[in-house]
């Protein structure tokens, strides 16, 4: 399969301003991290709040400095050193798509100025009848009506908004489209519209997603790869089958056993594996395993270097000293 | 066609009830700042008519009818050079409307365009543009008016740069500010990532989302300017006889209080003319921000 975007030791540091006497410190929100994503998949990127998942797809469009590493689209333009006059063309290919439909949408721009501004952007000589027909195109698309088109967001709900940003990212044709939390502040039904219409969307145009979500249930349903983060770290990565089943990392596994399960018999006797502790500092995280403070297979060869992501043999990939396969 | 048949679609689809139109009907139905408008409309319509066509003339002395107090002739009655107090409280009003306004729109251009590019660059450029302001705050309002009047000489077009210059700090501050946090609201990333250059962002993004602050602020600097104008003109500088503003007549009223009628009817014009204002910042303050 074709390498769409390869990453190689991606970091993204955040300098915390220091005071007049202490010095700044360092933020370690992505540390080192290093994945390839193909051409046509769904890749889910799983991890509790704070573990650096959001800094990595925002690093990945500009919206947050990356500090080290390499990170090649489509084999040769490397994002990590493009400057601004690059970036402006890469963002034709890689969109979007926010957390929260309401706050993403101009409160000031009728549907149609909002669909239409990456077009304006980028194809400043089209005529109006195109982008009008392309805005229409689009709206179809992503299932909103004709008569809509000169409504502003605050009229929508949630899900309707999160439409239009779907057809906002969606309309210049992109390679990529991150989505970080992208149906997280939606409700439950509307939820569901949303993720079947991106998983419709990905096969119609063979589209490539990076998925983030906190909700492993619908990581599950959506992605067809998933890694997993810790405190800046990839834990495991796996295509889903096999994570669902083998889950072979200690903290996988603990992640695994908190989705609650729908059947309350079987949600009386499941046993969860509660994580001791809380999340480490990402100003401050552990000198080895970043998970050797939580992980109740801790080894004393855990907390001295910090374990590579190692081959399982059936295709996952885990970074763990003590697992095997 | 296809095409034709979806544009005419478009062109029938329903106009939301936008931003806009929702703050007017919200200002209609607010009794006192419509009636404050009312009020500020009747007299800037009087500034300009009552001049033109009056039969007399605000600057022409009559020293046989010095100091009459109002009656049927003179309206307002006359001053001590026998003048027609009812013509020159009027275009008084002219001048100060004139400054106050011509002031605001400098303002607002300066303060809104100087503030955003400010918030929205950040980091060391904001820093800089704001210790300007702070430098420049530093300076005093009547020290510096006099110091323009003293190299330049004195005409009504510097009294109204002084003005100016001194009053878009404050927007500039308030505009910044708004656009600090205006700055990180999802819609500007998300307009970044569409590739939007900053300049296109701060004018489409940025400025149409600080009107509301920005048309109340406007408003609480028109009266502001009327102050100002009237303060310059009290301690004699700017507006020069024979032409007149309301802080001239009301600062040669003061001084002639045998004839109340001098300080009177200029000092209700102008009173009245702040306290519309008020109501009608109040009015927009309700209608363009709704809790």
């Amino acid at each position: 399969m074709e390498k769409l975007l390869e990453i190689k030791d991606l970091k993204v540091y955040f300098k915390l301003k220091g005071g007049l006497l202490c010095r700044g410190k360092t933020v370690y929100a992505v540390d080192n991290i290093s994945f390839d994503v193909y051409k046509g998949e769904v890749l889910g990127i799983v991890g509790e709040s704070g573990c650096g998942k959001s800094s990595l797809a925002r690093s990945l469009v500009g919206l947050n400095d990356i500090t080290g590493g390499r990170v090649l689209f489509l084999g040769k333009d490397n994002l990590a050193s493009a400057n601004s006059s690059r970036w402006h063309s890469l963002r034709k290919d890689i969109q979007f798509i926010f957390q929260d439909p309401v706050a993403s949408l101009n409160p000031r721009m009728t549907v149609m100025e909002i669909i239409a501004e990456p077009l304006n952007v980028y194809y400043r000589h089209m005529s109006k009848e195109d982008v009008l027909t392309k805005v229409l195109d689009m709206m179809h698309l992503v299932g909103l009506s004709d008569n809509q088109i000169n409504r502003y967001p605050q009229e929508f709900s949630g899900g309707q908004c999160q439409r239009i940003g779907i057809a906002r990212a969606l309309i210049l044709d992109p390679h990529l489209i991150i989505c970080d939390e992208s149906v997280s502040a939606l409700d439950v039904s509307i939820k569901a519209q949303i993720i079947n219409l991106l998983k419709d969307l990905q096969k119609k145009l063979s589209l490539t997603i990076i998925f983030i979500s906190h909700d492993l249930s619908v990581v599950k349903y959506i992605c067809d790869r998933v890694l997993v983060m810790y405190l800046g770290n990839i834990m495991e990565l796996a295509t889903k089958e096999l994570l669902y089943r083998m889950h072979y990392h200690p903290y996988t596994q603990a992640l695994l056993s908190a989705v609650p399960v729908a059947n309350p018999q079987l949600e009386r006797n499941k046993k969860t594996k509660l994580l001791e502790g809380d999340l480490p500092s990402p100003i401050n995280p552990p000198h080895g395993c970043v998970f050797s403070t939580r992980c109740p297979l801790v080894e004393s060869r855990c907390k001295e270097s910090r374990p590579m992501l190692k081959p399982m043999g059936d295709g996952s990939m885990v970074a763990c000293f003590v697992v095997n396969p | 066609m296809i095409v034709g048949k979806k544009i005419s679609a478009v062109i029938n689809a329903p106009k939301a009830k936008g931003f806009w139109q929702n703050a007017y009907r919200r200002f209609w139905h607010n009794k006192f700042a419509m009636a404050s408008l009312l009020l500020i409309l009747i007299l800037a319509l009087l500034c300009v008519f009552v001049p033109m066509f009056s039969q007399f003339s605000y600057y022409k002395p009559d020293f046989t009818g010095s100091l009459q107090s109002p009656n049927l002739v003179h309206f307002f009655g006359t001053d001590g050079l026998g003048r027609d107090l009812f013509v020159r409280s009027f275009i008084g009003g002219r001048i100060t409307f004139e400054i106050a306004f011509a002031a605001t729109v400098v303002v607002l251009i300066i303060g809104v365009l100087y503030g955003s590019i400010a918030g929205f660059l950040g980091g060391r450029i904001d820093s800089l543009m704001m210790r300007f302001v702070d430098v420049l705050y530093g300076v005093p309002f009547l020290f510096f008016s006099i110091l323009l009047l003293t190299l330049f000489g004195q005409s009504l077009m510097l009294s109204f740069v002084a003005i100016a210059a001194i009053s878009w700090l404050d927007m500039a501050r308030v505009v910044r500010g708004q656009t600090l946090s205006l700055k990180h609201k999802e819609f500007v990333e998300a307009a970044t990532v569409c590739g939007v250059s900053k300049w296109k962002i701060i004018t489409r993004h940025i400025i149409p989302n600080l009107m509301g602050v920005v048309v109340v602020y406007a408003a609480l600097v028109v009266p502001n300017m009327i102050v100002l104008s009237a303060v310059l003109s009290f301690f004699g500088l700017g507006v020069m006889e024979p032409m007149t503003s309301w802080g001239l007549l009301i600062s040669d009223g003061s001084q002639n209080m045998d004839s109340w009628w001098l300080l009177l009817f200029p000092a209700i014009l102008m009173t009245s003319t702040l306290l519309a204002f008020a109501f009608v910042v109040n009015g927009l303050r309700d209608a363009l921000d709704p809790r």
